[in-house]
């Protein structure tokens, strides 16, 4: 494989769009969504149920099936488009350049398999013929990157608590050393100590290989906490997207202002005034909105065709 | 968190009765085992119905026509080798071995539901008691069981007693069934809701988790009446079921004591077998179609 | 005086033998029948505050000591008691679709109660409440009533389980979680209306969260739960924004701030919590996690010690000479009879009116 170069994004999605055929109709859980995401950045889509952010994320992993399709756009990763992918080339990729932490991922650890069993299996699973002593190596080797001791590859996935679980979750989703991370709320299930752990855990992780990280989540505390970019999505689009810094000190769209403004927060006591502003804030329908770069590097969602 | 699909179009205003229809219809599409279970069953009780307008329900008597008679225009299944006339003893005879199904399969619905929700609702020694027996019944030989009763029964028993007996052993796993169901329901947000309103056991019961559980009791009295219907045909086969009624049992019983499969009287034994097929088939489809409308599939679509 | 509710030395175990685990330790406690409060009780999974409300509002049996309800043992009343127990005290549970019977519109979570209760004598009385109790907490009749489950979202099904408990007209609500389900833009709507409801109608609240942060933005007192021991007890002002137990810091640093500019302090490396049942005669629940533990917490388990007025904290870091510890009875932490601390020694704190 050839180094890209320098400004080349590691993963790009232009145009997305995934729907649902239901009983009573057609849904698009994703409306056209685009964005990059540069070698070693942390991008972070904020979104609520609803907005369609996990869905893209399925969308970018691969994981879309029926009654739902991906219907227009590409993802391009590696210059692939891994939309137009057979389920064995997708297959490759996963491990080898793209790592997946999908949402509950702790959960579909096999509970009648050893840790250790697991990192076999992955590590193996793209190259067969990988020997016994190399197998632990790498497997100790990655346990530690998430901070984990080596007596845990010997344990069943019940023996390990939440916090646990989902780091060796991240441990074996970077086994091939990929260049995208991708993590669906990772730390739901956690309290907020053990989620303050594995998000240290994965930044760590993500430093050391320098991939990117794709983190999709609804906490916007988090969110800021970790990533160097974020997204907002809404009904399906991205209605905002920028450097998280100007985006929380200058939320341009109303529901990126709900959002913000709205949360509870630790310095000041006025649940009437957060209520207010969640009550208060119109929020327009995004689905004519079309982005527009309104600061550097911070693009909003505006209705077409009205000139600000 | 809950990844919801929220859905456009849900917060919809109330629906008029058309749209009820239409919505059905819509349902009946996604649910053919239902639809052909249901449909089957109907067609075979409308035989009972209005077969014996058309046929004339006296010839499914002995003596009634000429015996061992193959199937032609005047006799279309045929007669058997007492002279009834076969097409007669499907219109009498079906029904009657549905009727023993359908009446042992609803004590045994109904004593099972009842023990069922005493047992899930109620736990601890009662759940204990309940269960225990119910086990202990399961696990012997049902055949023994009714062989043993119908046979001090003296005398020849009616249909309707028939049923009483079969009915013994009818009402073990309805009681299981939905006592899971009630296990599974009994610490719901809305039982402890329910709880906090002030309602009490018993209207808990009955407000709160039978409607919740109607295809459940659908499907228990599906899988009853066939068991029951299983259970009789043994009874019949051995001889202990009523003698002068040509149900589909006593058919096979006397196409036994007849040889007619030696002797190649295949009309004779053929007719019963296609019968007692065609309604296990519409209990199965029934009762498939009714679990798959208790459990939907996770792609009938998120709405939550 | 006796307090409408009260747990004396609550314990709560389950199963036995090996897996025998301790979800409530001599909890004592209780909420004040005239003056409202609004308490929240903050712990993580495990330790033991989903228990605490199950057992308060009769659900689950203690394994030892007792639920009081004004002075009766509720889990040996009768009937009458028992009603009477349901009409002062009522619940608001964290999943707002588990709570509805799929089976009817969301009218009969409302009508249930004004039937059982008798609370309107006629169906037009009883329609007039129901629209009266969903407009206090911001719903549209037209909008709500008459829909089904499904068809509502979940901030909406939640505000009207909060109209419900509103319509019963209770003197003490247990909140389990109430925002955890909701999304985020709609959980200050939700909260707002419990903070409402406290003021307007002075109906004490039980807060129970894992969420420090919506704690601090309605009540007024906590008490952080570990491991089904408490660990410290106070006004909420003080005790998020100066916690004193290492367990409580721990919580307040970890929360992550929707500010880039406010990072959590640095990596932290506390051990997970073990499987194993602590050694309970013999130590601080917090022992094998604490960044400051000394010999003696793993030599018996820390009494609560008053640190401040209106405040207390179960750790060996504050037996200073002298200092009065308070026996694990929480009330005794606040010195006034009511739960709620001296207007008067204002932190910035928001107007309360008193009540009339």
């Amino acid at each position: 494989m050839t180094a890209p170069a320098a400004t080349e994004p590691v993963l790009q999605v232009t145009d997305l769009a995934v729907e649902y055929r239901m009983r009573h109709g057609t849904v698009r859980a994703v409306n056209g969504v685009s964005f990059d995401i540069q070698p070693g950045e942390r991008l972070g889509l904020a979104g609520e149920s609803g907005s369609g952010k996990s869905t893209a994320a399925m969308a970018i992993m691969g994981l879309i099936r029926s009654p739902g399709r991906v219907t227009q756009g590409s993802v391009v990763l590696n210059g692939r488009d891994v939309t137009r992918l057979e389920a064995e080339q997708m297959r490759r990729i996963r491990l080898a350049d793209m790592a997946m932490i999908p949402q509950g991922a702790m959960n579909s650890l096999n509970p009648v398999r050893r840790v250790r069993t697991h990192f076999a299996d992955s590590i193996r699973a793209h190259s067969a013929r990988v020997g016994d002593r190399e197998v632990r190596r790498r497997m100790v080797e990655l346990l530690g990157m998430v901070d984990l001791g080596e007596e845990v590859a010997d344990l069943y996935p019940l023996e390990l608590s939440g916090g646990m679980k989902q780091r060796v979750c991240i441990a074996l989703s970077i086994c091939l050393q990929p260049r995208v991370i991708i993590a669906d709320e990772p730390t739901s299930a956690l309290d907020v100590v053990m989620q303050r752990q594995v998000m240290q855990t994965l930044r760590a992780v993500q430093e050391t290989l320098g991939a990117a990280v794709l983190l999709i989540g609804h906490d916007m505390g988090l969110l800021a906490q970790f990533v160097d970019r974020l997204g907002v999505m809404y009904e399906g689009k991205l209605v905002e997207l920028g450097p998280v810094r100007s985006v929380f000190r200058e939320p341009l769209h109303p529901y990126t202002q709900v959002l913000i403004r709205s949360l509870p927060s630790l310095d000041e006591r006025d649940p009437v005034r957060a209520a207010k502003i969640a009550q208060s804030t119109r929020v327009p329908s995004a689905v004519n909105a079309v982005m527009t770069e309104a600061r550097p590097g911070h693009w909003v969602a505006v209705e077409e065709a009205v000139s600000r | 968190m809950a990844t919801e699909l929220d859905l456009p179009g849900n917060a919809s205003a109330e629906r008029p009765w058309a749209q009820r229809l239409h919505d059905v219809i819509d349902y009946c599409r996604t649910n053919p085992s239902l639809v052909a279970g249901l449909g089957l069953l109907l067609i075979l009780i409308l035989v009972g119905v209005v077969g014996p307008h058309i046929v004339n329900p006296n010839l499914a008597q002995p003596t009634s026509v000429k015996p061992d008679q193959p199937p032609s225009p005047a006799y279309p299944l045929g007669s058997d080798d007492s002279g009834r006339d076969l097409i007669a003893v499907v219109v009498v005879g079906l029904p009657l071995t549905m009727e023993i199904g359908f009446v042992a399969g609803a004590i045994g619905l109904v004593v099972g539901t009842i023990l069922g929700f005493a047992a899930g609702y109620l736990g601890g020694s009662v759940d204990a008691v309940l269960r225990t027996l119910a086990d202990m019944l399961l696990t012997v030989p049902s055949l023994v069981v009714l062989v043993t009763i119908a046979a001090t029964l003296k005398g020849n028993i009616t249909i309707v007693e028939e049923a009483f007996v079969v009915s013994i052993l009818a009402w073990m796993w309805p009681l299981r069934a939905i006592r899971s169901q009630v296990l599974s329901l009994r610490d719901r947000g809305y039982v402890q809701i329910a709880k906090l309103s002030g309602m009490r056991w018993d209207e808990i019961i009955v407000r709160e988790l039978i409607p919740n559980l109607l295809p459940y009791l659908a499907a228990s009295f599906v899988t009853s009446t066939a068991a029951a219907v299983l259970a009789s045909i043994g009874l019949e086969l051995v001889g202990l079921g009523p003698q002068s009624e040509p149900d589909m049992g006593m058919t096979i019983y006397w196409v036994l004591q007849f040889n007619a499969l030696i002797r190649g009287l295949w009309w004779w034994w053929l007719t019963p077998l296609v019968c007692l097929a065609l309604f296990f088939i519409a209990l199965f489809l029934a009762s498939t179609g009714l679990d798959q409308l208790a459990n939907p599939r996770a792609h009938r679509g998120g709405n939550r | 005086m006796t307090p409408l509710l009260e747990a004396r030395e609550l314990g709560q175990v389950f199963g036995t033998g090996d897996k025998r685990t301790v979800a409530l330790e001599n909890l004592t406690l209780s909420f004040d029948a005239d003056t409202p409060s609004f308490t929240a009780i903050v712990g993580e999974s495990g330790s033991g505050k989903t228990t605490l409300a199950r057992s308060l509002l009769g659900f689950l049996r203690p394994s030892s000591g007792a639920v009081y309800f004004r002075g009766e043992d509720l889990y040996s009343t009768g009937g009458a008691g028992l009603r009477r127990f349901r009409r002062e005290v009522q619940a608001i549970f964290q999943d707002p679709f588990e709570v509805y019977n799929p089976f009817y519109t969301v009218d009969h979570m409302l009508a249930t109660p004004i039937r059982k209760f008798g609370l309107a004598p006629s169906r037009t009385q009883a329609r007039d409440l129901m629209e009266r109790s969903l407009r206090a907490v911001g719903l549209e009749p037209k909008e709500t009533l008459g829909r089904y489950p499904h068809q509502l979202s979940g901030g909406q099904r939640q505000r009207l389980t909060v109209a419900r408990a509103l319509l019963i007209g209770p003197r003490l609500i247990i909140a389990d979680e109430p925002v955890s389900m909701i999304d985020a833009s709609l959980r200050a709507t939700v909260l707002e209306s419990l903070r409402r409801l406290h003021e307007d109608f002075d109906i004490s609240f039980v807060y129970i969260t894992h969420d420090l942060t919506t704690a601090y933005q309605v009540s007024d007192n906590v008490i952080v739960l570990y491991r089904g021991r408490v660990a410290e007890v106070g006004d909420v002002e003080q005790v998020i924004k100066q916690p004193e137990h290492p367990y409580t810091q721990l919580l307040v640093g970890s929360i992550p701030i929707a500010d880039p500019d406010r990072p959590w302090a640095e990596d932290i490396n506390v051990p997970e919590a073990g499987e194993r049942e602590l050694d309970r005669e013999h130590a601080c629940a917090f022992a094998d996690r604490c960044p400051q533990v000394m010999p003696r917490c793993t030599q018996s388990p820390p009494p609560l010690y008053r640190t401040h007025d209106n405040r207390a904290v179960s750790c060996f870091l504050y037996d200073r000479d002298g200092e009065e510890t308070v026996e694990g009875d929480v009330r005794k932490i606040f010195r006034s009879s009511d739960l709620r601390p001296d207007p008067a020694g204002g932190d910035g704190r928001r107007n309360q009116t008193d009540p009339a």
